[in-house]
């Protein structure tokens, strides 16, 4: 089986390669927009219209940040304030997305979205505030989530997508298999049952499905730790991409969803086997 | 002498109910060599392919091997195909490879080591007198060379029982029995069990094997 999938790789450049890049592509991109909108409605807390995070300084007595907590309370803006230890953060009691923010911090949350980027001016003018993460309108995770315009434009994205990579993974399983037809039937008739033919086949078809999974696997990754040195930027946008367990499951999601897109392909594709090894 | 094939009470017709063999019985010995003669579309396909059980037979049974093939499942199916070499009667077209690597590519399929396979390939070629044109594609080949290379692909896996399907068809006289003196070569040398079927009832006598007719889904044994 495996000189059978050999010789079917080599032979690609000539035959099927086309449709094969084209079906992993699309793949990619579905994976992509996949991800995107599995981040934005992730039930993350973090990155709502209205919420700042005000990282505190290290060196605040505890008698400091009661100060802090209790002037900041009084502001009119402000309907709420939550102090959180970085270590309930770190261990996932609070559901916050800055996985490690390395301080104790507030979590602030205002009257009227639209102050928040004053409010955060006014923060960052107090003694012993670190930095102050505040999200703004216009946001990807807002963009995403806003309407339902947007909704069925990405499940439409979905599907066109999810189905080009389908046919596409398909058609050059197909047309590998009639360009075989007379080392298929050759096979068959030596006693290489269908089975036998067709796994290699299947194994091909993963191909594009296991490389966009891995691609999304790899952006992940990468997304995920330049959000660790972009952390306010990234909080803004998309705040689940600063969590390892919703990347960790999204990458995973991602591989299983590309191998499955592929074997789905292929298995569509090896219709054409049963003709190709009659006479 | 021991059996290799055994044939009794074998009819098949079509779902159109077009009969094309009617109560068959054939038996061929071991090492032996079976010419079927028929006219076009007497059934001397149909008959090879109930062989090889790629039909099913509507009544009768059949044995090959002591092996009975209306019986078996597909992968004992599978296993007895192993044993079989087989020429289609539609050339295969193996794109892109030559003679030899075409060889070596059945024989590594069916799970051989490539040395093992390299050897076996040779072999077959110097049998079929095809060695000079192992590293050339078949479609390059002419019609006579295009038949040899496919009874080499049947015959490289050292098959017991080889059936070839028309053979020499389109062939001139002298490519006709090049094929056929090849495939002489190969029954003598490995004492091949070989069922050739063919159109023309005057080829078996040239080669002193025995032949039986097939007519109208009778066989008859032949002079």
């Amino acid at each position: 089986m495996m000189s059978l999938f050999g010789e079917l790789l080599r032979s690609l450049r000539a035959r099927s390669l086309g449709p094969l890049a084209l079906g992993g592509l699309a793949l990619v991109l579905f994976l992509m927009l996949l991800a995107l909108f599995l981040l934005a409605w992730s039930g993350l807390g973090g990155g709502e219209q209205g919420e700042l995070l005000a990282l505190l300084d290290p060196q605040l007595t505890t008698g400091q940040v009661d100060q802090l907590y209790l002037e900041i309370r009084e502001w009119e803006e402000v309907a709420r304030v939550e102090f959180i230890f970085k270590e309930e953060v770190k261990a996932g009691g609070v559901k916050l997305a800055v996985p490690d923010p390395g301080t104790d911090l507030f979590r602030i949350s205002l009257h009227n979205p639209r102050e928040a980027a004053a409010v955060g001016e006014r923060l960052r003018g107090l003694a012993g505030i670190g930095r102050v993460i505040a999200s703004r309108r216009g946001s990807l995770k807002e963009i995403l989530r806003s309407t339902a315009g947007m909704h069925a434009l990405t499940l439409a994205l979905l599907i066109v997508l999810g189905l080009l990579s389908l046919v596409n993974i398909r058609s050059a399983i197909r047309s590998l298999i009639i360009s075989w037809r007379g080392e298929l039937r050759l096979l068959y008739l030596a006693g290489v049952g269908p089975r036998g033919l067709g796994t290699p086949f299947l194994l091909l078809a993963l191909l594009p499905g296991l490389g966009g999974g891995l691609v999304l696997v790899l952006g992940l990754y990468v997304a995920h730790l330049w959000g660790q040195s972009h952390l306010e930027a990234l909080y803004r946008s998309l705040p689940a991409l600063l969590n390892s367990t919703t990347v960790l499951s999204l990458a995973l999601l991602s591989l299983g969803m590309g191998l499955g897109v592929g074997l789905l392909g292929g298995a569509w594709g090896l219709v054409a086997l049963r003709r190709a090894i009659r006479p | 002498m021991t059996l290799m094939i055994q044939v009794s009470e074998l009819s098949f017709y079509t779902d159109e109910g077009r009969v094309i063999l009617d109560n068959v019985h054939l038996r061929v010995e071991w090492g032996e060599w079976l010419f079927l003669i028929g006219p076009p579309g007497a059934g001397k396909t149909v008959f090879l392919q109930l062989l090889v059980g790629e039909l099913q037979p509507r009544r009768g049974q059949i044995l090959v091997n002591e092996r009975n093939v209306t019986r078996l499942g597909p992968e004992r199916l599978r296993q007895l195909r192993r044993t079989m070499g087989i020429v289609p009667q539609q050339p295969l077209v193996l794109n892109q490879r030559t003679v030899m690597r075409a060889l070596i590519f059945k024989l590594r399929a069916l799970g051989l080591p490539q040395d093992e396979a390299e050897r076996r390939a040779s072999e077959t070629l110097e049998a079929l007198g095809l060695a000079g044109l192992a590293s050339r594609p078949p479609q390059e080949l002419a019609p006579v060379e295009q038949a040899l290379v496919q009874i080499a692909l049947a015959a490289c896996n050292d098959p017991i029982l080889l059936l070839a399907d028309e053979p020499c068809r389109r062939l001139e006289e002298e490519g006709t029995h090049a094929v056929l003196g090849a495939l002489d070569r190969l029954h003598r040398r490995k004492r091949l069990t070989m069922v050739t079927t063919a159109e023309d009832e005057g080829l078996a006598a040239k080669f002193g094997t025995r032949s039986v007719f097939l007519r109208d889904g009778r066989l008859e044994e032949g002079r």
